[in-house]
C-alpha cells in the first residue's frame, strides 16, 4: 500500500518510521532541502523536496497509485489544500491535521461540504492530546489507558501496589470483578508476560488489565490499593491544548471537577473567559513566572503542564511534583526531554506529536482492523478488530484457532455484551475482539481474523 | 459660591491624598475621615452637589467594572457565587438582626440593625481592589460576583424593612415584585448585549479614537443607571450591568482608559460625602453592644469570605485574603440605617465607620494576615498543603 505523507516534521516523521516498519510503501513530500535530506538518509525511503500543495510535486510521488494521503505540515491550509488535490486524484483516504478546526467548520459554513473539500478525516493535535489528558485525569492511577468499543472496554495497565492482598495469589485465585482479566504483566525486571492462570503477581510489577470500562476502577483498586480522587485541575497554559482540556472537564457530566487555568497572556486571558463557562481563568503579567503560581500549583491535585515550552513544562512539572500534586502530567514536544522527566520521577509526560502519528496510524488499518495501540511496553500492541466471516478463526473456538504464542484475546464485544473468552469460546463472524500481541506477529494474527 | 468649595474640597483631596500616600496609608481613608471631620460644615445645597458627583463617581466605578465581566464570566461566577450569598445573608443580616433583637431592640430596629450590617461596601472594595493591585485575581472575581449579590439583595432587604417601617403588609406579593424588576433589567441588558452590543463590536472599533465614543459609553451607563431607578432598583446595578453590555463589543480595555480619568476626579467625592453623612448627634446608645455587632460584623465577613471562598474554588491562602477584605460596610447601610429613628441613625453611623475603617485597614493588611492565618491553620491542621507565596 503506497502512502504519501506531506510534511517532514515530527509528526510526518514518526509516520513515516512506523509506516515503514509495517512495510508500506512510504512517499514524503518536504519542501525543506536540508530537512528532506536527513529524511531518506535516516528512513531509506523516497522523499520529494517540494511543496506539498504543488500537483506536479504530488505526481512525482505517485499520487495517481495511493491509497493514503496524509498531510500534516504545520500550516492548516497547506494540509487541507494538499488533501483536496489528492482527492481530486483519485486517493480513497485523505487525512490532514489542522490545528484550528474552527476554522475548518468555518469553511463548511461557506456552503462546501466535507466531501467536496476532499478530506476524510480531520486530526486536531491539540484536542487528541486534550483528550489523553482528560483520560489520565480521569483515572489517575494508570499508567496507560485505551479505550475500544466506544469506551464500553477498556485497557489500563496499573502497578500492583505494597499494600495490594493480591501479591502471590494465582490469576486463578484473584478475585477480579466480573468482565475483567489481566492481560499482559510486564514484571520488575523488565519481561512481560501473557499470564496463564497459574501466573502470580508481585509488588512493582505492571499489570495490564482489560475488561469492562465500568468495573476497571474497581479492578484496578485490587491491584494498586489505592485510589487517587482528582478534584482540582490546575492546567498552566490556555493555548488550544489547554482550553480544549478545561473545555472537556468543566463539561463532564460524571464528575464535577474545579478547573483552574493560567494563562501568562492577559488578551488570551480575556478570550477564554468568554468561551470557558465554568473554568477559573488566572492571567499573568506576560512573563513565563505566571506558570510558576506556588499557591495554586501546591492545592492542585492534577498539574498539567501545556505551556507550549517544553522547558517551563518542565519546571513546573518539577514544582508541583515537589509541592505534592497527586498527578502531575506534562507535554513535551522535543522527546530529548523525556530523560529529564524520567530522572526527575515525573511518569506522566506526553509527546503531542506522537499521540497525533498514533492517531493517525489508527486511520490507515486496513478493512476489519478497528484500531491499533502500542502499549508503552514497546514490543506490545493492542489491536481492536472484527471477526470476518471467511477468516480462518471464525466459527472456532479459542482453544481450536490454534494462535500463536504471544496473542491473547482480551475480550470480546458481542451483541452488545463483553465477554471475556475461555478456551470454549467460539468466536463468531461480527465479534469485536481486543487482541494483545506481540507486534512482531501482528501481520500473523492479523491474518487469523481479517 | 459652589465652585470655590468644590475647589477648595479638590485642593482637600489633594492634601490628605498626598500625605496618606507618604504614610502608606490608603487614600480612601483620607476622603472618609475628611467627610467626618467636616460634616457639620458640609449641608444643604453643598451636601447635595457632593452627593451628586459622588454618585457619578461611583455609578462610573460599577460601569468600569461591568466592562470587565463579560456576560459568559458573569454567568460562570453566578454558579459559584449564590450558596456563598445565602451564607452572607444568614450569618451578616440573619445573626446580627438575632443579636440585637436579644440585646432589646425592637423588631423593626433589629431588623433595620441586622441590614446595617449586611452589605460590605461594594465602592470602598473595588476602590482597595484598585488600590492594591488586587482587581484582576480569582480572589477579586470572587468578591465582585459577591458584591453583586449583594447589590440585588440590598434593594430587596431595604423594601422590606421600608414595608415594615410604614406597617404596610409584607406579602408575596411585592417581594415577587422585586424579583420581576431584577429580572426584568438582567433580561433586558443581556438581550440588548447579545443582539444590539456584539453586532457592534466593529462600529465600536472603528470610531473608538472619536470623541462621540466617549459619549456613546456615558449614555449607556446613565440610561442603564436611570431604568433601574425607575424600576425602584440600585444605579449601581444598573451601571454594573451597561459596562456588562459594552464588554460585548470588546473594547472593555480602550473604553476603561477613556472613562478612568473622569472617575478619578469624581470618586473621591463619593468618600467624602460618605463620611459626611454619618450623623452622631444624637449620641451613642448601648456601647458594648455596639462594640459586640462591630466585632460580629468584621467576624462574620471574615466567615462569609473564608468559606466562601473555598466553595468558590479558591485557594486557602486566598479564601484567607478574601475573608479579611470583606468586613467595610458603606453606601447600602447608609441608606437602611436612614430608616430608623435619630438614636438609631446614630448608632448605625458608628457603626458603618468604625467597620468601614477596619474593613480598610484589613483589606489593606490581608496578604500579610492570611499569610500569619495559613501558618496557624497549618500547625492546626498538617495535612493542608505546602505554603504558597503568591500575594496575587
Amino acid at each position: 500500500m503506497r502512502i504519501v505523507i506531506v510534511g517532514g516534521g515530527r509528526v510526518g516523521r514518526e509516520l513515516a518510521s512506523r509506516l515503514s516498519e509495517k512495510q508500506q510503501e512510504v512517499v514524503i513530500v518536504e519542501k525543506d532541502p536540508e530537512v528532506a535530506k536527513e529524511l531518506t538518509r535516516k528512513l531509506d525511503i523516497l522523499v520529494i523536496d517540494e511543496d506539498g500543495a504543488n500537483m506536479a510535486a504530488l505526481e512525482k510521488a505517485g499520487i495517481r497509485g495511493t491509497e493514503i494521503f496524509i498531510a500534516v505540515t504545520s500550516i492548516d491550509e497547506l494540509n487541507l489544500m494538499a488533501c483536496m488535490m489528492a482527492d481530486r486524484a483519485g486517493v480513497p483516504i485523505t487525512i490532514a491535521r489542522v490545528r484550528n478546526p474552527e476554522g475548518f467548520s468555518n469553511i463548511a459554513d461557506t456552503g462546501f461540504s466535507k466531501d467536496e473539500i476532499g478530506v476524510d478525516y480531520v486530526i486536531n493535535p491539540e484536542r487528541e492530546l486534550a483528550l489523553e489528558i482528560s483520560k489520565m485525569i480521569h483515572f489517575p492511577d494508570a499508567e496507560e489507558i485505551e479505550y475500544f468499543a466506544g469506551e464500553r472496554i477498556m485497557l489500563v495497565s496499573v502497578t500492583v501496589g505494597e499494600d495490594a492482598e493480591i501479591t502471590g495469589q494465582t490469576l486463578n485465585d484473584m478475585p477480579l470483578p466480573p468482565e475483567c482479566i489481566i492481560a499482559g504483566i510486564k514484571k520488575r525486571d523488565d519481561r512481560f508476560i501473557f499470564p496463564s492462570g497459574k501466573d502470580t503477581v508481585e509488588t512493582g510489577d505492571r499489570v495490564y488489565l482489560i475488561g469492562n470500562a465500568k468495573n476497571m476502577r474497581k479492578a484496578s483498586w485490587l491491584i494498586h490499593h489505592e485510589e487517587t480522587m482528582i478534584k482540582t485541575v490546575v492546567i498552566l497554559g490556555g493555548e488550544n491544548t489547554g482550553a480544549y482540556l478545561a473545555s472537556i472537564l468543566e463539561n463532564d457530566p460524571e464528575r464535577k471537577f474545579t478547573v483552574k487555568l493560567i494563562d501568562k497572556n492577559e488578551n488570551r486571558s480575556e478570550e477564554l473567559i468568554r468561551k470557558l463557562g465554568k473554568t477559573i481563568i488566572i492571567h499573568g503579567n506576560h512573563s513565563e513566572l505566571a506558570y510558576f503560581n506556588k499557591e495554586e500549583i501546591a492545592e492542585a491535585d492534577a498539574l498539567i503542564a501545556v505551556t507550549g515550552d517544553d522547558r517551563t513544562n518542565i519546571v513546573a512539572s518539577l514544582m508541583g511534583h515537589k509541592l505534592g500534586a497527586k498527578k502531575v502530567i506534562s507535554e513535551i514536544s522535543n522527546n530529548e526531554y523525556a530523560e529529564t522527566y524520567n530522572i526527575s520521577g515525573i511518569k506522566n509526560y506526553i509527546n503531542s506529536h506522537l499521540i497525533t502519528a498514533s492517531r493517525i496510524l489508527r486511520l490507515t488499518r486496513k478493512g476489519d482492523i478497528l484500531s491499533l495501540s502500542h502499549l508503552k511496553e514497546e514490543n506490545v500492541e493492542a489491536i481492536e478488530l472484527v471477526v470476518n466471516p471467511s477468516c480462518r478463526a471464525a466459527g472456532k473456538k479459542v482453544r481450536e484457532a490454534k494462535l500463536p504464542a504471544g496473542v491473547l484475546i482480551g475480550t470480546i464485544f458481542r451483541n452488545g455484551e463483553i465477554i471475556v473468552p475461555g478456551g470454549d469460546t467460539v468466536l463468531e463472524p461480527g465479534d469485536d475482539l481486543v487482541i494483545i500481541t506481540r507486534t512482531s506477529i501482528r501481520h500473523k494474527v492479523e491474518s487469523y481474523f481479517c | 459660591m459652589e465652585y470655590l468649595y468644590i475647589g477648595l474640597i479638590l485642593f482637600l483631596f489633594f492634601l490628605v491624598n498626598y500625605y496618606f500616600e507618604k504614610f502608606h496609608i490608603p487614600s480612601l481613608l483620607a476622603y472618609i475621615l475628611a467627610g467626618l471631620a467636616l460634616s457639620a460644615t458640609i449641608s444643604g445645597d453643598l451636601y447635595n452637589l457632593v452627593e451628586t458627583i459622588g454618585d457619578i463617581g461611583v455609578l462610573l466605578l460599577f460601569f468600569l467594572l461591568g466592562l470587565h465581566y463579560p456576560l459568559a464570566h458573569l454567568l460562570n461566577i453566578s454558579r459559584r457565587i449564590w450558596q456563598v450569598g445565602v451564607m452572607d445573608i444568614i450569618l451578616c443580616f440573619g445573626v446580627s438582626f438575632i443579636m440585637a433583637y436579644l440585646f432589646g431592640f425592637g423588631p423593626l430596629n433589629a431588623l433595620i440593625l441586622g441590614g446595617v450590617a449586611y452589605a460590605s461596601s461594594s465602592s470602598i472594595t473595588l476602590k482597595m481592589l484598585e488600590d492594591t493591585g488586587r482587581d484582576k485575581t480569582p480572589e477579586a472575581e470572587f468578591k465582585t460576583g459577591l458584591l453583586i449579590f449583594e447589590d440585588i439583595a440590598a434593594p430587596i432587604i431595604v423594601s422590606f424593612l421600608v414595608g415594615f417601617n410604614l406597617e404596610m403588609e409584607i406579602s408575596a406579593g411585592s417581594l415577587l415584585s422585586i424579583t420581576a424588576r431584577v429580572l426584568i433589567i438582567v433580561l433586558f441588558s443581556i438581550l440588548v448585549a447579545v443582539y444590539g452590543f456584539r453586532k457592534l463590536e466593529y462600529f465600536v472599533k472603528r470610531y473608538l479614537a472619536k470623541d462621540f465614543m466617549l459619549l456613546f459609553a456615558l449614555a449607556a451607563a446613565f440610561l442603564l443607571a436611570g431604568l433601574a431607578i425607575y424600576l425602584e432598583l440600585s444605579s449601581l446595578l444598573g451601571a454594573f450591568l451597561a459596562g456588562v453590555m459594552l464588554s460585548e463589543t470588546r473594547s472593555s480595555g480602550e473604553l476603561d482608559r477613556f472613562i478612568s480619568p473622569l472617575k478619578k476626579a469624581t470618586l473621591p467625592f463619593f468618600f467624602f460625602w460618605f463620611g459626611a453623612s454619618i450623623s452622631l448627634e444624637a449620641g451613642i446608645t448601648a456601647p458594648w453592644f455596639l462594640l459586640i455587632l462591630v466585632l460580629w460584623g468584621l467576624a462574620a465577613k471574615v466567615l462569609v469570605g473564608f468559606l466562601g471562598g473555598r466553595i468558590y474554588g479558591l485557594t486557602w491562602k486566598g479564601s484567607l485574603r478574601s475573608s479579611f477584605s470583606l468586613g467595610q460596610r458603606g453606601e447600602f447601610s447608609v441608606v437602611i440605617a436612614a430608616l430608623g429613628g435619630p438614636l438609631l441613625i446614630a448608632f448605625s453611623g458608628l457603626y458603618i465607620i468604625l467597620t468601614a475603617l477596619a474593613g480598610v485597614f484589613m483589606f489593606h493588611k490581608a496578604p500579610g494576615l492570611a499569610d500569619r492565618s495559613f501558618e496557624l491553620l497549618k500547625r492546626i491542621f498538617p495535612a493542608l498543603p505546602p505554603e504558597g507565596n503568591n500575594h496575587s
